[in-house]
Order: structure tokens, then C-alpha cells, then sequence
């Protein structure tokens, strides 16, 4: 019996955190794992902003993982949501989520990343991988004088950003035939793999000046093993423009990266969402391209929690 | 050995089946069976060269009409002025000249890119003939920028085999601007040396 | 008195997994409006038939005192090579092959039993523990999904008509309402219970897990038994590959990842003992349904991510306690029936 009574207690738990106040509608948000603070500050922007606007919000992480952010999606249609928002598992293996959604008259807005179908969506709005990654390998060239061997730590090798990303950092650098890539590696989007694989590279490689970074966990781990290794000659890139890299920027530690305004991203989607929910007012183009900021130590100060404002 | 028997038969009859299920085509003929192209950038940007120069040629206004400090991300402008230094950095591949416009006073600095390595997307930004969404995602958005990058200096720069000799001539410019801090950056369009 | 409340608690105990997932669609449709629906429950189903055709295999395998956490790689292996062949045909020299999908279903039940049969052969022949074992495949087979298309995703699984490969997608399509992968599910559930209750193959699978000694002493060749269920295992396996590619639209390297578990707990949660020798189908098919209905209970309920690791953790642990308890009622039962008859 006692165990029975545990049982109850555990429901009664859940009901606490079941039963919201009555709301305009549930917005669903759905991120990558919020491990990453980038995606942390998606679900913690989007969810004030639908509070704000009067909906329901639930935010929820598909871990990369395109099946399971198919179910959330069913999840979400089952439960009548209003809309999703969502940065998405990656390009082609999202696309059937958003076609169940569309298909259950659920709208869509994807933030950050795009799906590679138009006119499925109601709004894409992407962070300019591309231009961030070109923007900021400009700089770190120019701090490596145009020559040079250099690493490279690349993400989640089925993520579609990591070879967006990766892609546009060789599209600049590759122009050059004085930089030599002597080593590239995936470490998954991850700050302790980050930091181990570039001690490893820099065991078999000190002759290396720089380390491109596929995104800014990575580079914060890059830019500790080579402060660790007191290789402060390295020059350090990443991508994102989280607080974390930006102190190391101002430190010297780092030479820059690029700031996908996400903040900003995730409160246009919801709006769009909210615009679109009360009386069906659907945004200009599908595909919004919202450019990334490369953040070196000229302007770093103008950065915090994603947001960059001039001074 | 009934098991194994049993297991054989098995085994040649998944064999035999697979083997009747199979299309095979001389490789890389795919294209003739599903009609698929692969993306390529260059395609696209020799085509719209001509309308996108003429576009920017048209819109492209004096730099002395217009407030610097809001040319963001790129703006089409035009103007006539005096070359001070030409730079050539990293072989050769990434030549630029600083420039004083006539009748500019005030303290900004003027690089115009000269190849045969462009950085940015300038050119891309300011046309209006293709959008992000002709294209199926910001890779191919990317590369396209690339490629008119590349047709502007097959087009435009290359033919006029700039070097240190252009110092304190006279130029003609046409091209996208952008700005950060007190350095506005030019990719040309149009380019004269009187 | 006494007698008569303990026979009704182990008749509680006996069907609790059942119970337990009662009283939670009970929970879920107060909590969630819109949990008890025809539409809800079908996507139930359907995510469970993922969970649960892996935990299916999954079960023959800790039936006999192994485990399998090879099955999430399977998955994406198998998902890849399946999207592969379909995209890019397989290239021998100049010759491209391009196979029609009831080819390929085939192959790719090939390849999942060659794995199972990889793990097999290392377990019993060269006698290495099959968390070792399989915990390598794991990381093996998830480096070749990830090799096959350079970490890339597979997007034209839905094939070509020039091409004679159109047809996967009816594995993630719905047939009279109900999702594919469950028609799958029901079938492959109503097989595994036959094999395992009503022929001499299962009888030789239980005896093996509970006394590997003795069954081998009475005739029953326990390593062909015991390669078989991870043979079992990979060909469910593979059967998810295809049907999360085909759902999926999409061929993706990381898909699977971490599945293992989920199949674990609802073998666990059916009532199969880690330590082999008893276990039920149909304890396994509940097992994968109350994890299903507590995943996306949670979810339209819009408990955080975190609090469902939690729940999700804390329901498996209870489940084996009560499993514990039972046991260990059922051997007191035992002994007071003795001494009552002596």
C-alpha cells in the first residue's frame, strides 16, 4: 500500500506541472539540447515571448535526433497546437515533420536553421550561416597574415550546419594556398571534446597557428587547451557569438566569431506566429535571411546574451 | 543438417530474387533516368551578369549624396577619384587600392577590392534580379555570391591588369559599398582609369 | 485471511506493467484534453512500434542472459545503406546497381542478421562478454553510417520512377488509419510470441537462460541458441532502420542514437529479469507502451525534457523493485504452502 500512495504522490506531482492557466493557444518550441546555452537562449526567449503574447508555451528538445523531433512534432499536432517553432534536426530529415504539421493545418516557423523545401513553412528565419562563417574566416585569415598551418574542428558531422559552416570557412581560406590544413576533426558541437581533440592536435601538430571551430563550445574548448598548453600564438575562431567566446575574445584568447542573432530570430518567429494565429497574416517571403555579426575584439563589447547593440 | 539444408536454400533464394530486382546503368548516367541536375552556382551568375551590373549601374548613386554611416550591409554607389595606395597581399590573390573620392571631406577611409579574391557578398546583396529564395538553401545562396564575385573580376578587373603604376591616376567607379567602423569597402562593378 | 490478501496482491503484482499503463492513459487523459483521442493514440502506437519492435529482439536476447546495444547503430546503419542504395546505387566499377525496394527490404534484413550474427559468433566462440561485444558494434556501426555518406543525410529515399527504386516511403505511410511501422509491429509481436511459446526454439531460449549448464547437459547446443537471438535482434533492428527512414523521409546517420535504452527499459519494464531465464512477449509489448504513453503524455503535458528523464528513470527503477518484491513474495508463498501441507 505505501507503495501505491508513492506511486499517487508522483502523479500528483506531474498534474502540478501538467495543468497550466488557460491560454490564446499552445505554442510549441522545439530546440536542439539546450546543453548548448545558443539554444538555451531559443527556448528561454521564445517561451517569454509566447508568454507574453498571451499563449501557453511548451519547450521541448529533439537532441538532433530527426525521429524524435517527428514526434514531438505528432506530439504537438495531437495536442492542438497553435504553431511550432523550431530549429530543426537537419535540413532534408525535417522536412517530412514539417509536412505532418502543415498537413494538420499546424503552423510552422523555423528559426535558425532552413529545411532545403520551400512553401511548406510559414517563415524561415535563418541565421546567415553562411555569410557569419565567410565573415569571420575573413578576419581570422587576415590575423593569420594570409599564411600558415591551421586546424580544423568540425561539428556533428550529420548536422547540416557543421558542413554549411565548414564549407564557407574553406570558401575564403581555401583562396589562399599558404594556409595548410594539417589536421580536421569532429567534435560534435562539444566543449570537452573540443578541448581533448585539440589537445590531441596539438600533440601531433604544434606547428599548427590556428584552429577554425565549427561553432563556440568547440572554440571556448580549443582556445582553454591552447591557453593550458600556453600556445597563445593560436589563432581561435568559432561561431555563434556566445557570452563564453566573447570572453575569451576580450581576453586575446580568441580572435573573434560570429554572432547568429538568436535572440532577435526567436521573437520575430514568435510574432510572426502570433500575426499568423490571429488573423492568418502570413510575413513577406518564406526565407528570411537575418546576417550574422563577426564579432572580433574591436566590438566585442557590444555583446551580451546574443544580443548586439551598438554602442 | 536439415538446418543447413534449410539455411542454403534460403540464402539462394534471397540471391535469386535480389538479383532479378536490379536496374544496372552505366555510371553516372543517373540524370538521364530521374532528370535531376546537380546545383552549380556558376551557371546562374554568367547568366544574370549582364542584367545584375546593369542593375546596380542604374541604381548607383554618388557617394557624396548619401549618409555613410547607413550603408549596412551594402548600397550600389558611383564616383570619380584619386587612387593613393595600392596593396597586394598573399601572393597577389588579394590586391585592393584606398582611394579619396572628389569632393569628399570627410573621415572615412576608401578600399576598393581588386582581386582576384573579393571578400563579402556586396555584389549579391545589392541586386535584386535572383532572391534567397530561388535557391534551395544559404550554401547555394553562398556560392552564388562566390561565383558573381568571380564573374566581376573575369569581367571587370581582371582585363585592366591593375598594378602599383595605378597610384595618384584618376579613376571612374561604380560598385557596392558596405561600411563597418570608419572603413567603407568597395567591390567594383564598373571601373575606368583615366 | 492472510492467504487470501496476499493472492490478490500477487495477482496485482502479476499483471502491474498492465495496470501501471492503465492508470497512466487513465493520468494523461485528465491532465491532457486532448490525450484520449483516436488520433493521439494512433501516434502513441506508432512511436511505440519503434521502441517496441527493438525491444522485441531485445528480449529473446536478455532472456538467455545477454544484452544488445547494438540495435540504435543498427538502426542507422542500416537507414543509411537502405537511402544509399536507393540515392546512389551501389557502383562496381563502371556498372551502377540500382535495386528495386522489395530488393532492398531484403537486403537490409540481410545485413541487420549478419550483425546480429557478428555479435553472435564473438560472444559464444571467442567467448567475450556481450556488453563488450555489442557495445563495440555499437560504436563500429555507428562510424560506418556515418562514413557511408561523410556524416551527410540521404534526402531522395523516395527514389526515382526512371530508376525503378519508388516505394520505401509506404513504410512510414498509413494503411486505413493506422501507421505501417505498427501493422509491423503487431506482426513481427505475434511471430516472437509463437517462436517463444509454442515451438521447441523458444523452449531451448528459456532454458538456456535459466541454467546454461543444464540445458546444455539435456542436448540443447546453447551457442546456435544463443547466436540466434542476436540474430533476432539485429533483423528487428533493421526492420526500425527502414521504417524510422521511411517515416523520416530521410536518411539521417545520427537516427537510433541512444535507442538501445529505450528497447532495455521496455524489456525490462515487461518483466524480463536481467539475469535471463523468464520473460514474456506480451510483458514486453506493455513494457514498450507504458514508456510510449509516458514520453508523449509528458510531452502534450508539457513537462520539461528534464523532468521526463526523471520520471522516465524513476518509473524504471519502481518497476524493478516491485519485481524484486514479487519474487520475493512468491517464494515465501511458496514456502508457506509447504509447511501449511506438512
Amino acid at each position: 500500500m505505501k507503495r501505491l500512495s508513492v506511486v499517487v504522490v508522483a502523479m500528483a506531482m506531474v498534474m502540478a506541472f501538467a495543468f497550466g492557466a488557460y491560454a490564446a493557444g499552445i505554442i510549441y518550441i522545439i530546440t536542439p539540447s539546450t546543453s548548448n546555452p545558443f539554444f538555451g537562449t531559443e527556448q528561454r526567449v521564445g517561451v517569454a515571448k509566447a508568454t507574453e503574447l498571451g499563449y501557453e508555451a511548451k519547450a521541448f528538445s529533439h537532441d538532433d535526433d530527426a525521429a524524435i523531433q517527428l514526434q514531438l512534432f505528432e506530439a504537438a499536432i495531437s495536442d492542438k497546437a497553435v504553431a511550432i517553432i523550431c530549429d530543426n534536426a537537419g535540413a532534408d530529415a525535417s522536412i517530412e515533420a514539417v509536412r505532418k504539421a502543415v498537413a494538420a493545418k499546424v503552423p510552422v516557423f523555423l528559426i535558425d536553421r532552413e529545411i532545403n523545401e520551400a512553401g511548406l513553412a510559414i517563415a524561415q528565419i535563418v541565421a546567415d550561416n553562411a555569410q557569419g562563417a565567410a565573415a569571420i574566416a575573413e578576419k581570422w585569415v587576415e590575423a593569420m597574415d594570409y599564411k600558415g598551418k591551421y586546424a580544423e574542428l568540425l561539428g556533428l558531422e550529420s548536422d547540416t550546419n557543421c558542413w554549411v559552416r565548414s564549407e564557407n570557412y574553406h570558401s575564403v581560406i581555401d583562396e589562399y594556398p599558404d594556409l595548410e590544413m594539417v589536421a580536421q576533426q569532429s567534435a560534435n558541437w562539444s566543449q570537452t571534446e573540443g578541448y581533448s581533440k585539440t589537445e590531441a592536435i596539438l600533440q601531433a601538430h604544434p606547428e599548427i597557428t590556428g584552429i577554425i571551430c565549427g561553432n563556440d563550445t568547440m572554440a571556448c574548448g580549443a582556445a582553454q587547451a591552447c591557453v593550458d598548453a600556453k600556445r597563445t600564438d593560436i589563432k581561435v575562431i568559432g561561431l555563434d557569438g556566445s557570452d563564453d567566446a566573447a570572453a575569451y575574445v576580450k581576453k586575446g584568447q580568441m580572435v573573434g566569431t560570429a554572432l547568429q542573432q538568436i535572440a532577435r530570430i526567436t521573437e520575430i518567429a514568435v510574432e510572426q506566429a502570433d500575426a499568423y494565429v490571429k488573423d492568418g497574416t502570413k510575413p513577406a517571403t518564406e526565407k528570411q535571411l537575418v546576417p550574422c555579426i563577426a564579432i572580433t575584439k574591436d566590438n566585442v563589447a557590444n555583446l551580451s546574451q546574443f544580443v548586439y547593440t551598438e554602442k | 543438417m536439415k538446418g543447413k539444408i534449410i539455411f542454403v536454400v534460403i540464402l539462394v533464394a534471397i540471391v535469386a530474387f535480389v538479383s532479378n530486382q536490379v536496374l544496372i546503368i552505366d555510371k553516372g548516367t543517373e540524370g538521364q533516368y530521374t532528370g535531376v541536375v546537380a546545383f552549380d552556382a556558376s551557371a546562374h551568375s554568367g547568366s544574370d551578369w549582364e542584367k545584375i551590373s546593369a542593375e546596380i549601374i542604374s541604381n548607383a548613386v554618388d557617394i557624396n549624396a548619401i549618409n555613410l554611416s547607413e550603408l549596412g550591409a551594402g548600397k550600389a554607389i558611383k564616383f570619380k577619384g584619386t587612387v593613393n595606395e595600392f596593396t597586394s597581399k598573399a601572393g597577389g590573390k588579394r590586391n585592393t587600392m584606398t582611394v579619396t573620392p572628389e569632393g569628399y571631406t570627410g573621415n572615412m577611409t576608401f578600399t576598393v577590392q581588386l582581386g582576384s579574391i573579393y571578400s563579402g557578398t556586396a555584389i549579391r546583396d545589392v541586386q535584386t534580379v535572383k532572391q534567397f529564395g530561388d535557391f534551395t538553401n544559404q550554401t547555394e545562396w553562398s556560392q552564388y555570391a562566390k561565383a558573381l564575385n568571380s564573374q566581376l573580376d573575369k569581367e571587370v578587373v581582371a582585363p585592366l591588369a591593375i598594378n602599383e603604376s595605378i597610384q595618384g591616376k584618376t579613376i571612374n567607379l561604380t560598385g557596392a559599398a558596405t561600411a563597418s567602423g570608419n572603413a567603407v569597402t568597395i567591390t567594383p562593378v564598373a571601373l575606368t582609369i583615366e | 485471511m492472510k492467504k487470501d490478501n496476499s493472492q490478490l496482491i500477487m495477482t496485482l503484482l502479476k499483471g502491474r506493467t498492465f495496470i501501471v499503463l492503465i492508470l497512466l492513459i487513465i493520468f494523461f487523459s485528465f491532465a491532457s484534453p486532448s490525450f484520449l483521442s483516436l488520433n493521439t493514440l494512433t501516434m502513441v502506437a506508432k512511436h511505440v512500434a519503434l521502441y517496441g519492435i527493438l525491444a522485441l529482439g531485445m528480449t529473446f536476447v536478455i532472456i538467455t542472459g545477454g544484452i544488445d546495444l547494438s540495435v540504435g547503430s543498427v538502426v542507422g546503419l542500416v537507414g543509411m545503406l537502405a537511402g544509399g542504395l536507393i540515392q546512389e546505387g551501389l557502383t562496381i566499377g563502371a556498372k551502377t546497381y540500382y535495386f528495386t525496394v522489395p530488393a532492398i527490404v531484403v537486403l537490409m534484413l540481410c545485413i541487420g542478421c549478419l550483425i546480429g550474427l557478428v555479435n553472435g559468433l564473438i560472444i559464444t566462440k571467442l567467448n567475450v562478454a556481450a556488453f563488450i561485444t555489442t557495445l563495440g558494434t555499437m560504436y563500429i556501426c555507428r562510424g560506418l553510417a556515418n562514413l557511408r555518406s561523410n556524416g551527410a543525410t540521404f534526402a531522395a529515399i523516395g527514389g526515382y520512377e526512371g530508376l525503378g527504386n519508388v516505394g520505401l516511403k509506404a513504410l512510414g505511410a498509413d494503411f486505413m488509419g493506422i501507421p505501417a511501422g505498427v501493422y509491423v509491429f503487431a506482426i513481427l509481436s505475434i511471430i516472437a510470441a509463437v517462436l517463444l511459446n509454442r515451438t521447441p526454439t523458444g523452449w531451448h531460449i528459456l532454458a538456456v537462460g535459466g541454467n546454461e549448464k543444464s540445458a546444455k547437459l539435456s542436448g540443447i547446443k546453447a551457442d546456435q541458441v544463443k547466436i540466434m537471438t542476436y540474430v533476432i535482434s539485429g533483423f528487428c533492428a533493421a526492420w526500425i532502420g527502414l521504417i524510422n527512414t521511411a517515416q523520416l523521409s530521410a536518411a539521417h546517420p545520427a537516427s537510433g542514437d541512444g535507442w538501445e535504452m529505450n528497447a532495455i527499459a521496455a524489456t525490462v519494464l515487461g518483466g524480463t529479469s536481467m539475469s535471463g531465464g523468464s520473460g514474456t512477449i506480451i510483458g514486453t509489448i506493455v513494457g514498450a507502451f507504458v514508456i510510449g504513453v509516458i514520453n508523449d503524455g509528458m510531452t502534450m503535458c508539457g513537462v520539461s525534457e528534464f523532468w521526463q528523464k526523471i520520471i522516465r528513470g524513476a518509473v524504471i527503477i519502481l518497476a524493478v523493485v516491485i519485481d524484486q518484491t514479487q519474487r520475493n513474495l512468491q517464494a515465501k508463498m511458496a514456502l508457506q504452502a509447504r509447511n501449511e501441507s506438512k
